[in-house]
């Protein structure tokens, strides 16, 4: 999984170095684009929870290619999730509808509250794969400035660990062993509703 | 456009469908469980006797005798050491007792447990001991409930590990007929005893001698047995006690019995019927205690058998019996078994090894030595020689020079 996100990320970044050298060209064509994005994750989990993203890349005509980070956090399991990102304009205009998607990889940042109750040791927490894909409405302003709004579907993985701590019972047949871990695996799918601005 | 417009309203009804916002948590678990392996009751009595040594595997509890020391190997049987040089100790033979885990000695006479049994061997030449009793459900806690019939014994345990999966919200953990048990870092209990004519017991036994009586605990039981006759105990006395008995530390006249939700303490003016004088409750955990004439050091401990949340030490004023107070606690990373010689109080701190302590003013102790030597589980200190049981091996200290403490030996555990 690793291999195919760094893949991802290599494809995208040679997209970007592409795009970026061609800025010579007539202008327009290409431009360096920062989005910002904050919104709401939906899921089955009872609240709402608030998300952030960052991203930067290259608009080129009706297409977007960029790297972003953002923080997540669903079901109070906070995670950070770093991303390569696409999308496209439908239309042109200052007006104009985009889908777009996101995949990366979901780093964990739980903080010490969101940690599992667990008696045992070497507690660690890892992330694990991200994606998301949706649709959106975007309005452009003066100064290369836009406005959006946009809906996706969004899939995140997490996980925590440790060893469990057991002195058995001097009642109880005892032997001895390594360490066994308790893994906790997540899979959050959620609707992701953002509010965006791009400059 | 009407293909933007398709594919937006295909993927909002994707959206729509409850299933693809569903959140999911499974857990994966290892446990280990054991089949029961049997054989005759008559064939493992015949079988009891020294054989050849054998590989230390799962040590337990320890008990110090003149120049040997007597290792149990957790339901297997117990190890015989000589220890004439504790730089060098040998590994010399091996007595065969499935089901046992505890051990004590007195004089030429070693008792132990045999699951609900309990044996007593004559160890005056420790290369060619003799069964001379053996009494029939001393230990009924020590019955699994696996025995088809009385006419056998669990001889061995095959050991399976699996691993499962399940969803967070719903473990299960009922599973048919065998033994299961979580393994992480699994450890055993641990004793040690030694001395003349009496040993002196490690904090984590459930075996105490005094004078001529054998005290054993249950988990709900303290049992005192007569040995006026060494080679043929007795049982004299039965008390019931509540739930979660773990340890017996024998002082002067006195039993401190730990249990996981508290000490209690017992007086022996009537050896043959001990009578309790006071309780010292605290949080549920496990509980090692030992004692010396003015207080008791009690070491708390978490962990998913011990449950809580605490791992201190307690020390507590028994000036008056009847009355224990606690005087102060201090904070550990796992303590297990302890020991005390002197103003020194040794402490098997887990992971974090072994820690000496000055103890003369029990209001301020102070950390003189920390062995990391693994995870430590438990330790005797006798006149400047420590024997502590660790994760991988017996090792043996001097800390006649505190300030220059010497690993004299380990006694490495197969792997």
């Amino acid at each position: 999984m690793k291999k195919k996100l760094l893949f991802i990320l290599i494809v995208v970044m040679c997209h970007c170095s592409g795009n970026a050298q061609q800025t010579k060209q007539p202008a327009g064509t290409n431009r360096f684009t920062m989005l910002v994005q904050g919104g709401i994750l939906e899921g089955q989990a009872d609240n709402t929870f608030a998300q952030f993203q960052l991203v930067g890349g290259i608009q080129h005509n009706a297409w977007f290619y960029g790297l972003g980070i953002g923080a997540d956090y669903y079901a109070n399991k906070r995670s950070l999730p770093i991303f390569a990102a696409i999308r496209k304009d439908i239309l042109n205009g200052p007006r104009t509808p985009f889908v777009y998607a996101d995949a990366g990889y979901n780093a964990s940042w739980l903080r010490e509250r969101e940690k599992v109750n667990f008696w045992g040791t070497d507690y660690k927490a890892s992330g694990g794969p991200f994606y998301e894909a949706g649709i959106g409405y975007k309005f452009k302003l003066a100064h290369k400035m836009a406005f959006g709004v946009s809906a996706g579907y969004s899939y995140k993985q997490q996980q925590e660990q440790y060893n469990r701590l057991v002195f058995i019972d001097p009642i109880f047949p005892g032997t001895t062993s390594d360490p066994q871990p308790d893994i906790f695996k997540y899979q959050f799918r959620r609707i992701s509703i953002k509010l965006n601005c791009s400059f | 456009m009407k293909k933007c417009i398709t594919l937006a309203a295909s993927l909002l009804l994707l959206m729509t469908f409850n299933s693809c916002i569903k959140d999911t948590c499974s857990h994966v678990s290892s446990y280990t469980w054991f089949e029961p392996v049997y054989k005759t009751t008559a064939e493992v009595r015949a079988n009891i006797k020294s054989g050849a040594p054998r590989d230390i595997k799962a040590p337990g509890k320890l008990f110090l005798i003149g120049n040997y020391i007597f290792l149990n190997e957790i339901n297997k049987g117990i190890h015989i050491i000589n220890n004439s040089n504790p730089a060098a100790p040998v590994n010399t033979a091996f007595i065969e007792i499935p089901g046992n885990i505890d051990v004590a000695v007195k004089g030429n006479t070693l008792y132990a447990d045999l699951y609900t049994d309990l044996v007593t061997l004559d160890i005056s030449n420790p290369l060619q001991v003799v069964t001379t009793s053996i009494v029939d459900h001393v230990f009924p806690h020590r019955y699994y409930g696996f025995t088809p019939d009385s006419t056998k014994v669990i001889y061995d345990w095959i050991r399976h590990d699996t691993t499962f999966t399940a969803d967070c919200n719903n473990n299960q953990w009922g599973r048919p007929e065998a033994l299961f048990m979580n393994t992480s870092d699994v450890a055993a209990f641990k004793s040690i005893a030694g001395g003349s004519p009496t040993g002196i017991a490690g904090s984590m036994a459930r075996f105490a001698l005094m004078n001529n009586y054998l005290y054993t605990v249950g988990q709900s039981q303290l049992k005192t047995l007569s040995i006026a006759d060494p080679q043929k105990p007795v049982v004299a006395n039965t008390v019931q006690l509540p739930w979660g008995i773990e340890t017996i530390y024998p002082f002067k006249d006195r039993l401190f019995i730990g249990s996981n939700t508290g000490m209690y303490i017992f007086n022996t003016a009537n050896p043959a019927a001990p009578v309790q004088l006071g309780t010292f409750s605290h949080a549920r955990v496990c509980d090692p205690v030992i004692a010396d004439d003015r207080h008791a050091f009690v070491t708390l401990r978490n962990g998913t058998t011990c449950q809580g949340f605490l791992n201190e030490l307690n020390i507590v004023d028994i000036t008056n019996l009847t009355q224990p107070v606690l005087v102060k606690k201090y904070d550990l990373t796992n303590p297990h078994g302890l020991s005390k010689d002197g103003d020194l109080l040794l402490i098997c701190d887990g992971r974090d090894g072994l820690k000496i302590f000055d103890a003369k003013n029990v209001n301020q102790l102070i950390l003189k030595k920390q062995l990391r030597i693994g995870n430590t589980y438990d330790v005797i200190a006798w006149n400047g020689l420590a024997l502590v049981v660790t994760s991988d091996a017996l090792v043996q200290l001097d800390y006649t020079n505190i300030n220059q403490v010497k690993v004299l030996s380990k006694l490495s555990i197969a792997q």
